[in-house]
């Protein structure tokens, strides 16, 4: 994890440090043109934002001592309300909900925004397997089940994985040549999960498609 | 007249490909550049480079995997330069034990004048296949035994 960390830390540094000392360098060997101030500085200014950003989730993930009740429906009603909902109208992909009764406890005890980060992570690459299909549909269920397991599947319709790809799914840096992304994602996810006494995994669906599930101790 | 260099940058960030490509290309080399190790090696094998400067992390293909294949048989006669993170000092190693001929780190050190300047150092190392392709007509010339 620390790896993964420093590695992102490093990128937007990198571009601030290579983007100031080109300049600096311009400058001294009378290449700098008076035009590309702007983009410097917007250049230098995105990535403090991105920098910005990435303190803010180690802030998050840094509360994972603080562990709570979550109820797994509600967490994925609202981050599918707050981020997904829209995004997936937008490109015609049909989102459904199939939440198990809430009279059942759907409880499990953890940090809510590293449980939010792990479903972020698996509808996001469910969206990048669907873009520009037809008839895209992904599916989020909850379940719960004897003794005392509770989690959640996100599946679609895609293609699904081809089987050499499998292995190293949950590596970092294995993204499939056909997907965008850092290829960071599903090894986070993965982490979390195991962090949480969990478990993450894959299996295809029976109709074409992936299906990843995430159980959880019921909390 | 000096001839041009020509340099090949690959790094999955556009912001680093942008910044480098922009600050070679204005002190007069030839640059192109690839986003991941696949697209990086393609180039390598059908483009004529004297010196590449690669990331290790990428998507698709890692830098080191990519300079193993280039590397692998001759085929690939460019100079090596890989770009390193905290925390890749075991890649580094893995790098130079393959050929890999500079390393930069780009959160610690990185100085743009030093790296022009490497990049410039084996840049004009003439490979040694292509020594032997001049040298070859010459030798003919003035060095075929006489058959006495």
């Amino acid at each position: 994890m620390a790896t993964t960390v420093a590695h992102e830390v490093s990128q937007p540094v990198h571009i601030i440090r290579a983007t100031s000392s080109a300049a600096l360098e311009d400058i001294k060997d009378n290449l700098f043109k008076s035009d590309e101030i702007k983009p410097i500085f917007e250049r230098i200014h995105c990535q403090t934002t991105r920098l910005n950003q990435l303190i803010q989730n180690l802030r998050q993930l840094a509360r994972s001592n603080k562990h709570e009740a979550v109820n797994i429906n509600q967490l994925i009603e609202n981050t599918i309300g707050s981020v997904f909902e829209q995004q997936f109208k937008h490109h015609n992909i049909h989102l459904i909900q199939q939440l198990e009764s809430t009279q059942s406890r759907l409880i499990t005890y953890a940090n809510p925004f590293q449980l939010q980060a792990v479903l972020s992570i698996l509808l996001d690459n469910a969206f990048h397997a669907l873009e520009g299909r037809k008839n895209a549909c992904v599916w989020v269920k909850t379940f719960s089940y004897s003794p005392k397991k509770v989690g959640f599947k996100i599946e679609d319709n895609g293609a699904g994985l081809a089987p050499e790809y499998r292995e190293l799914m949950f590596k970092p840096f294995s993204t499939k040549t056909t997907e965008p992304g850092t290829g960071l994602g599903l090894y986070l996810a993965y982490k979390i999960i195991e962090e949480l006494k969990g478990e993450l995994y894959y299996e295809d669906r029976q109709e074409g498609g992936a299906r990843f599930i995430v159980t959880l101790p019921e909390g | 007249m000096e001839r041009q260099y020509s340099l090949l940058i690959v790094d999955d960030d556009q912001e680093i490909r942008d910044t480098y490509r922009d600050y070679f290309a204005k002190r007069d080399f030839i640059v192109e550049t690839a986003a991941d190790g696949v697209s990086g090696l393609e180039k390598l094998l059908h483009g004529e480079f004297d010196a590449a400067i690669v990331d290790l992390r990428m998507p698709k293909m890692d830098g080191l995997e990519m300079i193993r294949q280039a590397l692998a048989d001759d085929m690939v006669n460019a100079s090596m330069i890989v770009l390193t993170g905290y925390g890749d000092k075991t890649e580094v190693v893995k790098a130079l034990n393959m050929g890999v001929e500079a390393w930069f780190d780009k959160a610690d050190d990185l100085d743009m004048s030093k790296l022009f300047k490497r990049v410039c150092e084996l840049a004009e190392v003439i490979p040694l296949d292509e020594v032997r392709r001049w040298l070859t007509p010459i030798s003919k010339k003035y060095f075929t035994p006489t058959g006495k």
